[in-house]
């Protein structure tokens, strides 16, 4: 079987090309020891003569053989093929190997998309080049000759849209019996000369007035009008998920009552009804089945993986895989570049913090994506310590907002504190470099809905096989620590804490230890202990900061390593005993109103210690 | 008339005469399409000491602003660019959006 490679700059619509090519078996796999993932898949076609049919083989069915297949790898997008970088180095080995590359050009930014081009065309094996993106290219007055094209890079250069599959077929054909490449090795200077010249002769672009489209395309990112529109649309994003998540979550309750309580009390009936593995495997059985609380890892365990984190990342996924080929995402990280770099990031840290805010599983998973170690840490504390997830956030709407909406703006107003206090201290005391931001702005494309499905069957697979059983893990190691007392043991360690410092009665431990399954439901058991406005606002404060429930616990661990892990951990724990001190003093000594204002007032201050740190020291952080 | 590219104002074109920078960073353009000789035009930059964003051929590509400060263009057009960093040395306006105070850490312009 032979192999033919997908390669192409990131934003060329390769994966669109790629939904369109296979079928329905695509996987994802991590290149052996890397975090760098690839999709590959299978294509079937039929070899057909060139010289019979003139490259469309829906002419020549006589012409052709019998079926074969192919598999198709979708490469990693990159620039330029140079060894030094990690992804870039897993797609060289890949071309190496590989038996067929496909090389896809994005039409609209042809003299970029070249040097890649013709760094491929080094490697001698049989190209083809699909110029993507043909229509808008023509909407946008660039006018490309391919024929010339091809004549000047020696391999077919056939133009498709990945979006409405044009060119697609003739693809398919041509590719099987495509002409190895020149082989001929370039210097940079060379090839950009080269470049230079084939662009000057093969392309042609015509003025032409800016469409409606890009008038709105500029707004959303203008400095001005951009930033109320990323707040509409991402209020607007958060409602249709919590509204879809509860949904979906409403469905997965009755698949378990229906069909999954009968499994457990059969199992329960074969240990016998109690015991030791009976208490780890299924845990406490009520009737009906508390999932929440039972504690099993059949129970608890699959109940928290597949009926709370579950529906809401489906939603998430799906939404934010629209946005990612929408090409919102980066503007959004643009938007946000200058706020972040004053803790120590860039604007790319918001998307993990996005996904955390829907549910803290996937936006930790997020995080491998950036790039240094300093990144991905700061970004891991302050959105395990900082960003309650979705099903929180409802619950503290209720509860606390039925105390009045200004403690439910003092709540949040606090976390804003916190997150920027903590990421000024983080982003002065952790090592090493944050890079600077250099992305392409790509233009809005409508996805296709084929490719945004086998992403979201891909991204759930991926949940499916990384994250799960690590959530299985963290929900038994802490009932290990509740079938042998331990955790009752630190409870009552805690008590002095809680009490004391705190201002907390004493049965709000239990709410705390619950809120290492489930913050959200730990939040409604706060409820009955008949608690002062100001302890309410304190005791959540302190469950959102103190410690990300299991499943995030079980995923941060995987992510960070336990070294890392444990001064993550620290970290939450100093920042949680001196947030809720603080505001317990302040709630205590001020009326809410006041305390509001100081909040803000506290915010702006450390806004513009930031702003000024960051003119000062910002460009000793990033490395070029 | 020669300055950084944080330095343009939005809507001005200009050649890339110069990068500052080691050759990480001049290959990291050169993969976005800029290069020296490439004609660019500055769309916009956010929020002060913000990302800049740049028309660049038929694209757009964002920059942060450390990086920008280390692009030099010849401006196209009699129109100076911001801070006074042109050949006058002309102490411009100062006020961006929060801490654009010491202009471009007091990078010396050749010009």
């Amino acid at each position: 079987m032979k192999t033919v490679l997908l390669i192409g700059n990131p934003n060329v619509g390769k994966s669109a090309i790629f939904s369109q090519l296979t079928g329905v078996s695509v996987t994802t796999s991590n290149y052996p020891g890397t975090t760098v993932s690839y999709t590959r898949g299978a294509m079937s076609y039929r070899p057909c003569e060139t010289v019979v049919c003139g490259g469309d083989c829906r002419h020549c069915e006589a012409a052709r053989g019998d079926w074969e297949r192919a598999e198709i790898i979708d490469v990693p997008g990159t620039y330029r093929l140079d060894p030094q970088a990690q992804a870039e180095q897993i797609a060289v080995d890949m071309i190496r190997e590989g038996d067929i590359l496909v090389n896809v050009v994005d039409a609209t930014n042809l003299e970029r998309n070249l040097n890649l081009t013709l760094q491929l065309l080094e490697f001698g094996k049989p190209t083809v080049v699909a110029l993507n993106m043909w229509d808008e290219a023509r909407h946008k007055g660039v006018d490309i000759d391919a024929a010339a094209l091809s004549k000047r890079l020696g391999v077919p250069v056939i133009p498709t849209s990945g979006i409405s599959g044009e060119g697609l077929s003739e693809l398919r054909g041509r590719m099987m019996n495509a002409p190895k490449g020149s082989g001929e090795r370039l210097s940079d200077d060379e090839r950009w000369e080269r470049i230079g010249r084939i662009v000057t002769e093969v392309q042609n672009l015509s003025h032409r007035h800016h469409t409606v489209l890009e008038r709105i395309q500029d707004m959303m990112i203008h400095p001005v009008t951009g930033a109320p529109f990323a707040l509409a649309s991402l209020a607007l994003i958060f409602y249709v998920i919590i509204q879809a998540g509860e949904f979906l979550a409403g469905l997965i309750d009755q698949l378990f009552a229906w069909g999954y309580t009968p499994l457990i009390n059969l199992i329960s009936g074969w240990l016998g009804g109690g015991g030791f593995f009976h208490d780890i495997l299924l845990g406490q059985l009520t009737t009906p089945i508390d999932y929440e609380a039972a504690m099993g890892v059949l129970t608890t365990g699959v109940y928290v993986a597949l009926g709370l984190v579950l529906p809401y990342v489906v939603v998430f996924y799906l939404v934010m895989g629209f946005l990612e080929d929408l090409g919102y995402l980066p503007r959004v990280a643009i938007l946000f570049d200058r706020l972040f770099h004053m803790v120590g990031l860039h604007g790319y840290s918001i998307l993990p913090m996005m996904l955390a805010s829907g549910c803290n599983v996937p936006g930790v998973l997020a995080i491998r994506n950036l790039e240094s170690r300093r990144e991905r840490f700061i970004t891991a504390v302050i959105t395990c310590t900082t960003i309650p997830c979705m099903a929180q956030t409802a619950i503290i709407l209720r509860t606390v907002g039925a105390r009045g909406t200004v403690f439910v703006l003092i709540l949040f107003s606090a976390l804003v504190l916190v997150w920027i206090a903590l990421g000024l201290i983080l982003g002065a005391a952790v090592k090493g470099s944050t890079p600077t931001l250099l992305i392409e702005v790509p233009p809005y494309r409508l996805p296709s809905l084929k490719t945004q499905l086998q992403k979201l069957w891909m991204r759930i697979r991926a949940f499916f096989r990384e994250a799960i059983p690590y959530m299985l893990g963290g929900i038994l190691f802490i009932n290990l620590l509740n079938v042998t007392g331990i955790i009752h043991w630190l409870g009552r360690l805690v008590k002095p804490l809680v009490t004391g410092v705190w201002g907390l009665p004493g049965e709000s431990v239990a709410a705390l230890i619950l809120g290492i399954i489930r913050k959200d439901a730990a939040v409604a058991l706060l409820e009955p202990l008949m608690l002062t406005n100001a302890q309410v606002v304190t005791a959540t404060l302190v469950l959102i900061l103190y410690f990300p429930c299991a499943a995030t616990f079980a995923v941060l661990w995987k992510e960070l390593g336990i070294r890392d892990l444990i001064k993550a951990f620290a970290i939450m724990s100093a920042t949680t005993l001196v947030a809720g001190a603080l505001v317990r003093l302040v709630m205590g000594a001020l009326v809410p109103g006041l305390v509001l204002g100081l909040i803000w007032a506290v915010i702006i201050a450390l806004f513009i210690l930031g702003a000024y740190l960051g003119t000062h020291h910002g460009d000793r952080r990033q490395s070029i | 008339m020669k300055c950084p590219v944080s330095s343009m104002r939005n809507g001005q074109w200009g050649r890339l005469v110069q990068i500052d920078g080691g050759e990480e960073l001049t290959e990291k353009l050169a993969s976005l399409g800029i290069r020296v000789g490439t004609r660019i035009g500055r769309k916009y930059g956010l929020m002060g000491r913000g990302p800049v964003v740049l028309t660049v051929g038929t694209g757009e590509v964002a920059i942060g602003y450390g990086m920008a400060s280390r692009m030099m263009v010849k401006l196209e057009g009699e129109e100076d660019c911001k801070h006074g960093h042109g050949h006058g040395g002309r102490k411009g306006r100062r006020f961006g959006f929060l801490g654009s105070r010491r202009g471009h850490r007091g990078q010396k312009v050749k010009s």
